[in-house]
């Protein structure tokens, strides 16, 4: 099998299912207050200060949500509804996550406008057109830090800075494709969401960091948990395993960033070779995804065709729902033709040159049998 | 005049054309029926896949159909 699907998700890691197991073994509540429950809390609490300090934020900061989704959802609810006294503007970007459109969306049936802000040719937030937008009313800017379809990498802390202009804005940026993979400053960042599947963790948990000196109305209410903003009894080995797959991605990680960028750089040079082969990820793009079109063959074509030879790629973002049409393609090229035709192939630091060797030979078959059908 | 509004929760075109959409119809008499592209039955109205669609009906009959991102003054045109 050739796995080139890991922005979807990854395979959890034999050393984070380890952390797991053995946390298992952690049976009480940390709510209770006897010895089992003691020592539940005691290994929470020392997960999330590593989380805090591998993030370079405050234990207190650490909200455990069940993943993106839901921290997504927290940060832009939790604000909008906190703060729906000092305004009601939202400004977000045409390249997000349908977890960040779900909840605007909501919120617009609630009283609640949203702006986008114009992206320059690169697919990155044009700075200028941002500060038009910011009015009075404006109370929240979520932009993703990396796109989940194209890569596209947002000059987070360019945008962090210029909204410590606005006390009254809160900057949430949605960093699922980006934590583990590349190294941001959260310093100028009010709310961060991310979740542990897309960097070699377990599936169902995930993590907001909120800034201490902002609040939010929770989503899930009930007892206090490891914080009030998000009730449950505490997964004590998920949080565990958390901690150790975030250790795990960070450690090394600019030769990792290396390595990858190495295998983007090989595969576009071969991907490009090809007539009907588009690369519409670019150089501010991280080097993990790399999104193409294959022009007049529809993406689900090439996506079971790759199958066949036991070699996994998406078509769009594995969360979108619509059917064939790419959107931040679309946004970001402004040509259908390669929209309806793009496939993303992603990659990490262990996908090896021999994957994607044997990718490039079934993936000729596959071009080859496909291109000259039409 | 009867709109039949599709959207879905997910869509970020429905989220511009909604203000848009919002603006125009508040000085309209028009009746406007919203459906969810997830969850409402849509299948006798034939959507691709673009969205969101805004299907208008005169005197019971479908007249004409708007489907996608557009300017504030096209919506305006459809819904006059």
């Amino acid at each position: 099998m050739i796995y080139l699907d890991y922005s979807a998700t990854t395979k959890t890691s034999d050393e984070v299912l380890d952390t797991f197991c053995k946390a298992s073994s952690f049976i009480g509540n940390p709510n209770s207050l006897h010895k089992l429950g003691l020592e539940s809390k005691n290994l929470i609490e020392a997960s999330t200060n590593k989380i805090a300090e591998l993030l370079n934020v405050k234990p207190s900061e650490v909200i455990y949500t069940s993943g993106s989704s839901e921290s997504n959802n927290l940060a832009i609810k939790g604000i909008c509804d906190k703060y729906k006294n000092r305004g009601k503007h939202i400004i977000t970007t045409s390249l997000e996550h349908s977890s960040i459109y779900g909840p605007i969306n909501y919120l617009l049936d609630n009283g609640y406008s949203c702006d986008f802000v114009k992206l320059d040719e690169f697919g990155r937030v044009d700075i200028e057109d941002l500060k038009r937008l910011i009015t009075d009313d404006t109370i929240l800017v979520s932009i993703n830090a990396v796109n989940s379809e194209i890569g596209v990498l947002q000059p987070i802390d360019e945008i962090g800075r210029l909204l410590k202009k606005y006390p009254k804005c809160f900057f949430h940026s949605d960093m699922t494709q980006a934590i583990g993979k590349v190294n941001i400053d959260l310093s100028n960042v009010d709310l961060v969401s991310f979740s542990a599947h897309k960097f070699f963790g377990i599936k169902g948990i995930g993590v907001l960091i909120k800034k201490d000196k902002i609040d939010i109305t929770p989503i899930i209410h009930g007892g206090k948990s490891t914080t009030i903003y998000r009730s449950g009894t505490p997964c004590t080995p998920l949080i565990a395993s958390l901690a150790k797959a975030l250790r795990l991605a960070l450690f090394n990680s600019s030769s990792k960033y290396d390595e990858v960028l190495k295998l983007n750089k090989y595969l576009k040079s071969k991907l490009e070779k090809y007539d009907k082969v588009k690369i519409n990820s670019n150089d501010k793009c991280i080097p993990h995804i790399l999104n193409i079109s294959i022009l007049g063959v529809k993406p689900e074509t090439m996506l079971h065709a790759l199958e066949e030879y036991d070699i996994y790629i998406s078509t769009q973002s594995a969360c979108s729902n619509t059917n064939t049409k790419s959107k931040a393609v679309l946004a970001l090229t402004g040509d259908i033709k390669r929209a309806e035709s793009s496939i993303r192939i992603s990659i990490s630091s262990i996908t090896t040159k021999e994957e994607l060797d044997e990718f490039i030979k079934c993936f000729d078959i596959c071009y080859n049998k496909l291109t000259n059908i039409r | 005049m009867k709109i039949i509004k599709i959207e879905a929760i997910w869509c970020s075109s429905c989220i511009i054309m909604k203000s848009r959409f919002n603006d125009i119809i508040k000085d309209k008499n028009i009746e406007v029926i919203s459906l969810d592209y997830d969850t409402s039955d849509i299948t006798n109205y034939n959507i691709g896949d673009i969205l969101p669609v805004y299907i208008r009906f005169d005197n019971e009959c479908e007249t004409s159909r708007l489907i996608g991102e557009h300017t504030k003054e096209e919506l305006e045109r459809f819904l006059s």
